[in-house]
This record gives structure tokens, C-alpha cells and sequence, in this order.
């Protein structure tokens, strides 16, 4: 036992754990932060929430738009500002791609705990998505958390009922865990990783959105009329139309498999009652802020089965009855039925054209019907 | 239990304390732990593994009692041989012989497939209980008379489930002088624990992401990604192995025994003989010393002694696994080392060897990889089908090309991981420890790469299933 200890004492081994506390208090500091890879999720909501949190003192925003990708790539923050200034309304988006309900809410109270003038949040609603509802944590989602104040992300995940497992746990206090495939991809990528280093010190610094949809490409590209005909004319197999990419096919086969295997059931169960319960923790926050919020369904392809989506609406409607303001806007229908794929990216976002036009039935609904 | 399992975190260390605390009673503790270790995995087989024990250690008591020339002796080591063989038979070969029956469609009636639960680590101390008895029949060693020792030896944990397989000789030495453990020996064995879980969890498992995604379809290959998905199978079981093999070795240390390198640079050889005296040696010395030797070895007219390989090999196939590519996978490996053989006794050899200098070594060296490459599609193929369907690939023109299903990522990660492997290895880690510098730097690398390289997924060692 006495070699034992003196191996504990051992000076490579304390220098060698030494180097890496040292390099965990680093990134617990956020040492790391201005390298984590673009585009991921960690990244994202940094970028994202960070952009918010700047454009406040000098853009002064009072509307957020909360929401998912499709809030993300669907609205125009900008579009909107330039509308809709002389109507009092200044919004900035805090839509985070992949985000659950649990990681909305902690991008707002990082927003509201600065000072802010917000009073209105456009909450973008999707229901018929099957993440909606999920008790485990997913690795996206423990990224995005790992993000924020990590105490009261803990705390927000019971609330939520969520079934943390000691992984979880590791993930959210350890930065060398939260990081880990981050670093790897930085070790075995650095030339791509420093090339985007730079391009983002080169960005305009004095915008105040962290995104626009600059996507033309359209599903309609790929001439199909169901969900099978999509995965099949997207198959990693089959050719890419001219002004698609590789990205569009990969995103609109991902999509419509997404859409193909996701059946959920409009039914009153354990998992609806959780979604209740997230979606009640965070409207109490935000009403506890004195904040309206404003509901919104977003537009949904053709190629969904919108008798189902409808029929989804109505049970949530139902469902929601006592926790969702009376100020909701069903957009479901807005994209003209004939073209409808030209304003689609993949089966599940807008692409610039369908977020222009997204974006004006916004514009035209708050002008009708005095949100204020 | 696995060694990459939280469980092993938990257990091993209180067996260590528990150990240096234990006194007199060291060698029951480590052999309850053993059995604590075994039916973590299934408690029933337990049974079956004090069986063998029981069986072996009567049988050589008794051989003991016999005079050297007395035929009785062989009556029990034949009833050793039974037993460990019977149930190694049953358990592992069952299926496969009824279904080569079914096969060779002799009769209208067929067997169906029973549902046969293969204990976990039976071929290894099968192996091992049987090379005890087999040399104390051949007086080779003293037959060992406590009970409490022989079940140590064959249930001993750290090599209990996948080896190596430790001679009796081995094991009894270190029993009775145990290694003093002092701070060295706990450096050392530390260094090495780490550098098998590194290994395993980082190197074997993040290139059975690749592997496993690029042999469950082998039809959507072209002949480059093929020839990948075998280099990286390649890189993934010495990976495994080996990692194994180092985790089991630094443990056992640690406890005092002095195991023998299992693995010495595998694939850096020029020929295929020197290939298997490089690859889990203490299987290939097994099989040498149990089969080659006792059939006539290299005595005997050249037709003998490749009968001898060919039966050598062909037992080193089946013992793999039970299933027509392992045998195919055996005979592959036979016919490289019978014609090597043949080659070796050529003049062009001769004058090569001596004056092909660097050129020649290197062509030795990428052409044994290639043959070594060939034959791993029957090694880890899911049939023979699927083995020839990769073959085609490898071999042919027409083929070689790449489909890009592979994601070359892990290419890239392979090639990061080999080099790394590579310094690892070829830097002696004895030497390294004299230097505090690095040994910082080998555990450092260590930490950082466990930290963003393992793959969050605890997996099976590949062996396991042997």
C-alpha cells in the first residue's frame, strides 16, 4: 500500500492530471468556446444566444421569435424589422435548430437576464415533431445545455422530468466531456477548423442576426409526389440536379425518412402529458416575466399528411387549453398548394422564397390583428 | 464482466486492497474474485467451470500416482482430454457439425438449430486446463497437489475469458515468488492498463465503426473501400487483442504473476511464419507444442510435414469459431505457411535474402500483408458467401474502384490511430518510464486521447466470442 501511495504522489502522473485540470478550468472558462466547431451545435446556440444578447442594448428588441429550424430558417428577424418598425415592434430571433422546449427556455433566461425591453414572444409550435416528447436526453441537447448556466439547466431538466443518467451528469459538469468529439474533430481536421476561425473574425461583427436563410435550392428539383418517390430520388445513390447540391439531397433524404418513420399517435398519453409539462414550466416562466406570447403552427408541406397534422392541432388545441394563450395563429396553409415544393428546402424547412413568404403572412397577420 | 465496464472500475480496485490485506489467504481471495469475476457474465456456467476444474485436477492427481511407463496414466489423461474436449464440442461445435450433416444431405432427415449459450472464455481455459494435464502426463512439470492453487490457475481473471494462455509452468513459478510489487512494477503495470484501454476503447473501437458498417454490406463495396474495410478489420482485432492482452498482463502484474508477451509487432514481418510467432503467441506456441509437435513436427518427409501444418492450421481455424469460413480461414493460413515453406528451400530466396537489401524486405513486407489481407474476409465475414463476394473485390480490376460508402473519416482516424499505436509500441515502456518526461507525456497522450477519442458505447472484446 505504502507504493501505492507513493505512485498517487507519483510527480508524471500529478503532472500529467495537473495539465489536464488545468485545461478543464480553461474550457470551464470558455477558453474553447471561440474554436468549437461552425455550424455545431454548441457553436449555434453560442452564436445564436450571443448575437441576441448584444443586439439588446443597441437594437432593443421587444419581440423574440422562439422556436426550432423551422422558426430559425422560416422567419426573417430583418424582414421583419424593416416592415414592421413604424408598428413598434423590433424583433430579433432566438430560434435554435434541434432545440427541445428545455434548451428554449434557457437561451430566454440568458436573454432576460440581461437588461431588455422584451414584451412579446412569437413562440413557433411544432407538434408533430417525435422529439417533442422524449424522457432521455439526446447528445444535441446535452451540447446546447452544456451551454448555459449548467446548475440551473440541471434544475430546468427535473422540472421537466427528464430521465438524467450519471453520463448525463458527466456531460453537463465536464467541459473535456462536453467537448470531447469537438477537440477530436479539431485533432484530426485543424486545416478546416482554423480556415473557419478565420472567416468568422473576418464577419461583419456589427449585425445584429445571427442568421439568414440565403437557401434557393427547392424540393421541387427533385420531381417527386410522395414521401417514397423523395427517398428515392434523394438515395445517396441518385444524381443531383443542376443548382442542388449535395447538402439539399442529403437534408431532403434525411427529411423524408424523418417524415416516412415518424407516426405518432393523437393520443392522451404519458409522453403528451411530459410535453404539457415542459410547455407549462416554460410559458410560467415567461408569464412570470409579464412577456405575451403569441402562438404560431407553422406552414407544413403538401406531401404531409396535413389531415393527421390538423387533427394534431385540434388535440393540442384541446390539450392546451389552460396553458397556451387564446393569441394563436394557425399558418399550416399559407404556401400555395400548386407550386408548394418550389418554397421548401427539404420536407421539413423553408427555403428563401418560403421564408419570405412566411415571413409576410407574419408581417400581414400582426398588421391585421393588433397583437399589442 | 468486461474490462471497459464501470463494473471493473469498481471491482478491480477492492480487489487489489483486499489482496494486500488478505495475508495468508491471497490465492482464495483471488480465486473468489475469479468466480465473482466469471458468473458476472452468467453464474450458471460457473458449474461447468468447476467441473473442468474438478475433472483435471482429479485426472492429474491420479496420472501422479502411476509410474512413468504405467499405460493407466493415459486412461486418465484421456478422461481429461474427454471432458474438456466433450463440452468445448458441445457448447462451440454442435450447430456446426449437425449443420454439415444437414449439408451433405446423407439422408432425408435433418437437425434444426439448438439454442447453445457458448460460455463465455470456455476455449481459453479448456486450452489452458488441458495443457496442464497433458504435461503432467509428459512429466514435464510436478503435478500440484492443492486443490485451492490449480483452480487459481485455470480461473484466474485476468486471462480467465480471453487469455493469454498462461502455462501451468508460468503460472506455479510466479505462485510460489510472487513479483514484488513495488513503485516500478505499479508504473509499469499502470502504463500498461492504459495503453490497453487505449487500445481497445480508442483505436479497436472507433475502427469497428467503420468495419462493422462496411462488412454488413459487402455488396455495396467497390474493391478500394474493400480493401479498407479488411486493413482497418486488420488494425481492429490486433487492436482489441492486444489491448486485451495488456489490460489482463498489467493487472496480473499487479497481483504478482509475470505473464508472456502475447503480441510483438504482428504485422510488421516479412513472411507469414514470422507473422505467427509475432500473433497471440501464447495460442501459437499452444498449438505448436500440443499438435504440431506431437503429429512429428518438422520431422519427417516434406509430405509429413506439411500434413502437419495443414492439420495445425485447420485446428486453429475451427477453434476460432464454428463455421465454414473460420476452417477456410485456417486452410487459408496452412496453404501461405506450406508455400512458404516451399519457397524458402528455393536458391531465388536464398540470393534474395542476401542481396535484396531494403527493397526486397519492404516487398516481403507489404506482400505478407496482402496475403494476410486476403484471408481476414473469411475471418470476419458473416458466411463464406459474403467472404467470396470480398474476395471478388479485393482481387479483381473490374472492381476497383471506390462506391465512397465508407466514411473516410475513419480512414483518416485509422491512419492517426496507427501512428500513434505504432510510437506507442515501439517505444519500450519500461525505458520510458526511467524518464519522468515521458512517461508525463505517454500518460498525458493517454488521458486526451480516452477523453475525446473512446467511443461512449462499451463493446465486446472481439475474442470473447472464441
Amino acid at each position: 500500500m505504502k507504493d501505492l501511495l507513493q505512485f498517487f504522489r507519483d510527480k508524471s502522473l500529478l503532472s500529467a492530471l495537473l495539465i489536464i485540470i488545468l485545461a478543464e478550468i480553461s474550457l470551464q472558462f470558455g477558453c474553447y468556446k471561440k474554436f468549437l466547431k461552425k455550424n455545431s451545435y454548441a457553436w449555434s446556440v453560442n452564436h445564436i444566444t450571443d448575437t441576441a444578447v448584444k443586439s439588446l442594448s443597441k437594437l432593443k428588441p421587444n419581440t423574440l421569435i422562439m422556436g426550432t429550424s423551422i422558426a430559425y430558417e422560416g422567419l426573417s428577424p430583418e424582414i421583419l424589422n424593416e416592415k414592421l418598425s413604424n408598428e413598434g415592434l423590433v424583433f430579433q430571433s432566438l430560434a435554435i435548430p434541434g432545440s427541445e422546449l428545455v434548451v428554449q427556455e434557457l437561451a430566454l433566461r440568458k436573454i432576460l437576464d440581461e437588461p431588455n425591453e422584451i414584451k412579446y414572444i412569437i413562440h413557433v409550435n411544432e407538434l408533430q415533431l417525435p422529439w417533442v416528447d422524449r424522457l432521455a436526453l439526446l447528445d444535441s441537447s446535452l451540447s446546447m445545455i452544456a451551454e448555459f448556466n449548467r446548475i440551473q439547466g440541471i434544475s430546468r431538466l427535473h422540472d421537466d422530468e427528464y430521465e438524467l443518467k450519471i453520463n448525463d451528469y458527466f456531460f453537463l459538469l465536464f467541459k473535456w466531456v462536453a467537448y470531447r468529439r469537438d477537440i477530436a474533430d479539431f485533432i484530426l481536421s485543424p486545416d478546416k477548423r482554423i480556415k473557419d476561425i478565420g472567416k468568422e473574425l473576418n464577419k461583419d461583427k456589427n449585425t445584429f442576426y445571427a442568421y439568414k436563410n440565403e437557401y434557393l435550392p427547392s424540393m421541387s428539383l427533385y420531381d417527386f409526389k410522395s414521401i417514397d418517390e423523395c427517398i428515392s430520388n434523394s438515395s445517396p445513390n441518385s444524381i443531383i440536379p443542376n443548382l442542388s447540391d449535395k447538402y439539399h439531397k442529403d437534408a431532403l433524404f434525411r427529411t423524408c425518412k424523418l417524415a416516412k418513420e415518424t407516426k405518432l399517435p393523437i393520443v392522451k398519453n404519458n409522453l403528451t402529458d411530459i410535453y404539457k409539462i415542459r410547455i407549462r414550466n416554460l410559458y410560467g416562466y415567461i408569464n412570470s416575466k409579464n412577456i405575451k406570447i403569441i402562438n404560431i403552427y407553422p406552414p407544413v408541406s403538401e406531401l404531409l399528411d396535413k389531415v393527421d397534422y390538423k387533427e394534431r392541432i385540434k388535440f393540442w388545441n384541446t390539450e392546451f387549453a389552460d396553458i397556451i394563450s387564446e393569441t394563436r395563429y394557425d399558418l399550416t396553409d399559407i404556401i400555395p398548394i400548386d407550386n408548394n415544393s418550389d418554397y421548401y428546402y427539404d420536407m421539413i424547412h423553408l427555403n428563401k422564397k418560403g421564408m419570405e413568404l412566411f415571413t409576410k403572412e407574419l408581417i400581414d397577420l400582426i398588421l391585421k390583428s393588433n397583437i399589442k | 464482466m468486461l474490462f471497459n465496464s464501470f463494473h471493473f472500475l469498481i471491482f478491480f480496485p477492492i480487489v487489489w486492497i483486499a489482496y494486500q490485506y488478505s495475508g495468508k489467504n491471497k490465492s482464495l481471495l483471488l480465486l473468489l474474485a475469479s468466480f465473482y469475476f466469471y458468473m458476472a457474465w452468467n453464474y450458471y456456467f460457473i458449474a461447468l467451470l468447476l467441473f473442468s476444474i474438478v475433472i483435471d485436477y482429479y485426472a492429474s492427481i491420479s496420472i501422479s500416482k502411476f509410474g512413468l511407463t504405467d499405460p493407466k496414466r493415459k486412461i486418465y489423461l484421456i478422461l481429461s482430454l474427454v471432458v474438456n474436449l466433450g463440452f468445448l464440442a458441445y457448447f462451440k461445435y454442435t450447430n456446426f457439425l449437425l449443420g454439415i450433416w444437414n449439408d451433405l444431405n446423407l439422408s432425408n432427415f435433418k437437425f434444426s438449430e439448438y439454442n447453445i449459450i457458448l460460455p463465455v472464455g470456455i476455449s481459453f481455459y479448456t486450452f489452458q486446463s488441458m495443457s496442464y494435464t497433458i504435461d503432467v502426463y509428459r512429466n514435464v512439470i510436478p503435478v500440484r497437489k492443492s486443490f485451492l492453487e490449480f483452480s487459481l490457475y485455470v480461473s484466474f481473471f485476468p486471462q480467465l475469458v480471453a487469455g493469454p494462455i498462461v502455462r501451468a509452468g508460468t503460472f506455479f513459478r510466479d505462485l510460489e515468488n510472487r513479483l514484488d510489487v513495488d513503485l516500478n512494477v505499479i508504473r509499469l503495470s499502470f502504463a500498461q492498463i492504459l495503453l490497453g484501454f487505449t487500445k481497445k476503447v480508442v483505436f479497436a473501437d472507433n475502427l469497428a465503426l467503420c468495419v462493422d458498417q462496411s462488412f454488413s454490406n459487402p455488396s455495396l463495396l467497390g474493391g478500394i473501400d474493400t480493401w479498407i474495410a479488411v486493413i482497418a478489420f486488420m488494425w481492429q482485432i490486433y487492436f482489441d487483442f492486444s489491448g486485451y492482452t495488456d489490460i489482463a498482463i498489467g493487472v496480473a502484474r499487479l497481483f504478482g504473476f509475470q505473464f508472456d508477451l502475447n503480441f510483438y509487432f504482428p504485422f510488421n514481418v516479412t513472411s507469414i511464419s514470422e507473422h505467427w510467432s509475432r500473433w497471440h503467441i501464447s495460442f501459437t506456441t499452444w498449438i505448436r507444442d500440443y499438435i504440431y509437435i506431437p503429429l512429428g513436427g518438422s520431422r519427417g518427409s516434406e509430405w509429413l510435414v506439411c500434413r502437419n501444418i495443414f492439420i495445425t492450421f485447420l485446428f486453429g481455424g475451427v477453434w476460432h469459431g464454428a463455421a465454414y469460413h473460420y476452417v477456410a480461414w485456417g486452410l487459408w493460413h496452412s496453404f501461405m505457411l506450406i508455400t512458404e515453406r516451399q519457397y524458402a528451400r528455393t536458391k531465388i530466396r536464398e540470393i534474395l535474402n542476401s542481396q535484396g537489401g531494403f527493397l526486397y524486405s519492404f516487398s516481403c513486407r507489404i506482400f505478407t500483408i496482402f496475403c494476410i489481407g486476403l484471408g481476414l474476409p473469411l475471418f470476419r465475414a458473416d458466411s463464406l458467401e459474403s467472404s467470396y463476394i470480398m474476395l471478388n473485390k479485393m482481387l479483381s480490376f473490374h472492381h476497383f474502384s471506390s462506391e465512397s460508402v465508407i466514411n473516410y473519416g475513419y480512414l483518416k482516424l485509422t491512419v492517426l490511430l496507427f501512428v500513434t499505436g505504432q510510437v506507442f509500441e515501439k517505444y519500450n515502456l519500461k525505458k520510458m518510464m526511467e524518464n519522468n518526461r515521458s512517461f508525463t507525456i505517454f500518460i498525458l497522450v493517454n488521458f486526451i486521447l480516452l477523453l475525446c477519442f473512446s467511443v461512449s458505447e462499451a463493446k465486446n472484446f472481439i475474442y470473447f466470442a472464441f
